[in-house]
């Protein structure tokens, strides 16, 4: 909605914006299924008696997709929520190496959640682990689009402490990829 | 090393961090994580040992994180977010604020109380503040400026407005409460209709009395309207009607939970759009784009406070604040006016949501411990992050309008005509805290 998220350019290479966008476009093909699968039961169980099987199940699985597929493009087009009271008052020179910190912060900060993300879900396809439920769904795929999410999410942190920090050294941006409303 | 002591360095580091402009999240997990990981590797002993601390850390945060987003009642958030955008792109949201305006056209600023209305009709079906101020300010301040409305007046009554989207249903501000503080959302989203009604109302008397003061702020419009002109217009707001009925008919009657309202609505939003042919391919495609960024935004931060509970939990420091507050022999009413003056002071300077994630692991022990009721206590917390939209220095839904005006008044100025709404704002929320009953009384009846 309007001003909430304008489009913008992104750093780094096309690929990486273009795998963003595949990212996003699976995020919001996994929340439509949601609130598909939901209506479908609600609907069938008021008519009919009847829910979706494991319907409960899928839809947990479908989060995961839904909220950290998107994180790669959001670092990239700047969308955290953050707060620039006290920064704004700085000079312009200084603005460039404070984006360079955030992401080092981030990169620092997040990594861990990565490779655990890799070792559970290492951990959940030796297991062989499943959901317990009528259809017995495997519990892998929840984990491993977590564990591409963030490895995409790290992947972009990485791209712009280089980008940031060159921006920052010399003053002059690296060519960005142009994005518009629709994607890159 | 000392838990609690870990908690008292790292809490302050994470405010400069966030100061410095690191994104919320990241300052939030940064502290969350390495804190952890020095408490299990001074856990035991005097000396840091690496290999102890490694992998009870990664354990707690890999498994804290994927448990906390594999969740079904959370799916209530991009649901709800995707049905707020849809409704916008299919013009559902502004039929509300088209069909009241015709009804108040001939009263003395009738333009601003048709924009209030709006704008609580726009936050009922999109559960966003910003959004809110950002769509409605487009739409209003041009209409009000066009019949000759003061700019202040114009600007200041599309600022406040926004703000009822955080405690009129469905508000993802009290979605994340509910799971942080493990209340029903349903009965959130209850408590919140009073008193954001109540507030609607203060909002409509303050531009009253400011227009009866200064009738040439808010002049009557010189257009008349037929009752079948009216009645038209109302008929066209049936989905946002509908819409807000199914939401808390559902809820309240039992029919849905607040994740199943919200995935019918956005089902029958994206239908009524379609049929409609108000909502486009494109439009689509840029509402359920901007969903899944602002559904990730949100998560991240909730992932971070959860992390960073988790870590509150591990090293006792709620246990330690609470016994300094024994210490201190605080009457519960002193409590009380602390924490009130805690959010009003944070809300001026950050964003509600991270206020809220960053100081409910200390504060809800604190209420619980006076016996004071969760779901209450949500209101008084929501109202007050409300407020802190609107107060100086950074009130972000007065810098939203000043984003959309321009150079047309300068930010300053908003905030003076703010003032005005502020001291009604004041008041509602001192009725919430003395009379719970508003808050209490629509969930209490049903459960």
């Amino acid at each position: 909605m309007g001003a909430v998220n304008e489009p913008q350019s992104i750093p780094g290479p096309k690929f990486l914006g273009r795998l963003e966008s595949v990212f996003v476009t699976l995020s919001v093909m996994a929340i439509l299924t949601m609130g598909l699968l939901i209506t479908v039961s609600v609907v069938s169980r008021a008519l009919f008696g009847w829910s979706v099987p494991d319907s409960t199940i899928i839809v947990r699985e479908l989060m995961i997709g839904a909220v950290v597929l998107p994180l790669a493009y959001v670092t990239a087009t700047r969308s955290h929520i953050m707060v620039e009271v006290l920064t704004s008052f700085f000079p312009d020179r200084v603005q460039p190496w404070l984006n360079f910190f955030s992401v080092l912060i981030g990169l620092a900060a997040l990594s861990p959640i990565l490779y655990g993300g890799v070792v559970e879900l290492m951990g959940t396809i030796e297991d062989e682990a499943y959901f317990f439920g009528d259809l017995e769904l495997p519990e892998w795929p929840g984990r491993a689009v977590f564990a591409a999410g963030y490895a995409l999410f790290i992947l972009r942190l990485i791209v712009l402490v280089g980008t940031d920090f060159w921006s920052a050294f010399t003053g002059q941006p690296l060519e960005d990829t142009p994005v518009t409303k629709e994607g890159v | 090393m000392d838990a609690s002591l870990i908690g008292m360095i790292g809490f302050p580091i994470a405010l400069v961090l966030i100061a410095l402009r690191v994104p919320i999240g990241f300052a939030m997990a940064g502290l969350a994580i390495s804190c952890t990981f020095l408490y299990f590797g001074f856990k035991g002993g005097d000396e840091f040992t690496f290999a102890r601390a490694l992998y009870p850390t990664l354990a707690l945060i890999s498994s804290n994180v994927f448990e906390f987003l594999h969740s079904y009642p959370l799916s209530m958030v991009p649901l709800f977010i995707a049905l707020g955008h849809i409704a916008y792109h299919s013009e559902i949201t502004t039929e509300i604020y088209y069909a009241v305006r015709v009804w108040l056209s001939r009263l003395p600023g009738g333009l601003a109380m048709a924009s209030v209305i709006g704008c609580g009709g726009f936050s009922a079906i999109t559960g966003s503040s910003l959004a809110c101020a950002s769509a409605m300010g487009r739409i209003c301040i041009p209409e009000m400026l066009r019949f000759g409305y003061g700019k202040t007046l114009a600007t200041s009554t599309i600022a406040v407005g926004g703000t009822l989207g955080s405690l009129i249903p469905p508000s993802v501000l009290f979605i994340m409460y509910g799971l942080f503080t493990e209340t029903s959302v349903s009965k959130l989203f209850l408590a919140g209709v009073i008193p954001g009604l109540l507030s609607l109302l203060g909002f409509m008397l303050v531009i009253y009395i400011w227009c009866w003061f200064k009738p040439e702020e808010g002049p009557v419009s010189d257009e008349t309207y037929s009752l079948r002109d009216r009645l038209r217009a109302t008929a066209k707001a049936w989905p946002a009607l509908m819409l807000f009925l199914t939401i808390i008919g559902g809820i309240y009657s039992g029919i849905f939970t607040a994740t199943e309202a919200a995935a019918v609505c956005m089902v029958f939003a994206i239908i009524y759009g379609v049929v409609s042919r108000k909502l486009t391919w494109q439009k689509f495609i840029v509402a359920m784009k901007d969903t899944a960024i602002q559904s990730a935004s949100i998560f991240f931060i909730a992932v971070s406070a959860k992390m960073f509970v988790a870590f509150v939990s591990l090293t006792g420091l709620t246990r330690e604040v609470l016994s300094l507050i024994e210490y201190f022999q605080m009457a519960d009413w002193g409590i009380l006016l602390l924490i009130v003056v805690l959010y009003l002071v944070m809300g001026m300077f950050l964003d509600p949501l991270g206020i809220m994630l960053l100081t409910l692991p200390f504060v809800v022990p604190l209420v619980e411990g006076m016996g004071l009721d969760l779901i209450w206590f949500g209101v008084v917390v929501i109202k007050l992050l409300e407020i802190g939209l609107i107060t100086p220095p950074v009130g972000l839904n007065v810098f939203v309008i000043s984003s959309v005006v321009g150079k047309l008044l300068p930010v300053h100025s908003i905030f003076r005509g703010v003032v005005n709404f502020l001291v009604v704002d004041l008041l509602v929320f001192g009725l919430i805290v003395i009379f719970p009953i508003l808050s209490l009384f629509l969930p209490n009846s049903k459960w």
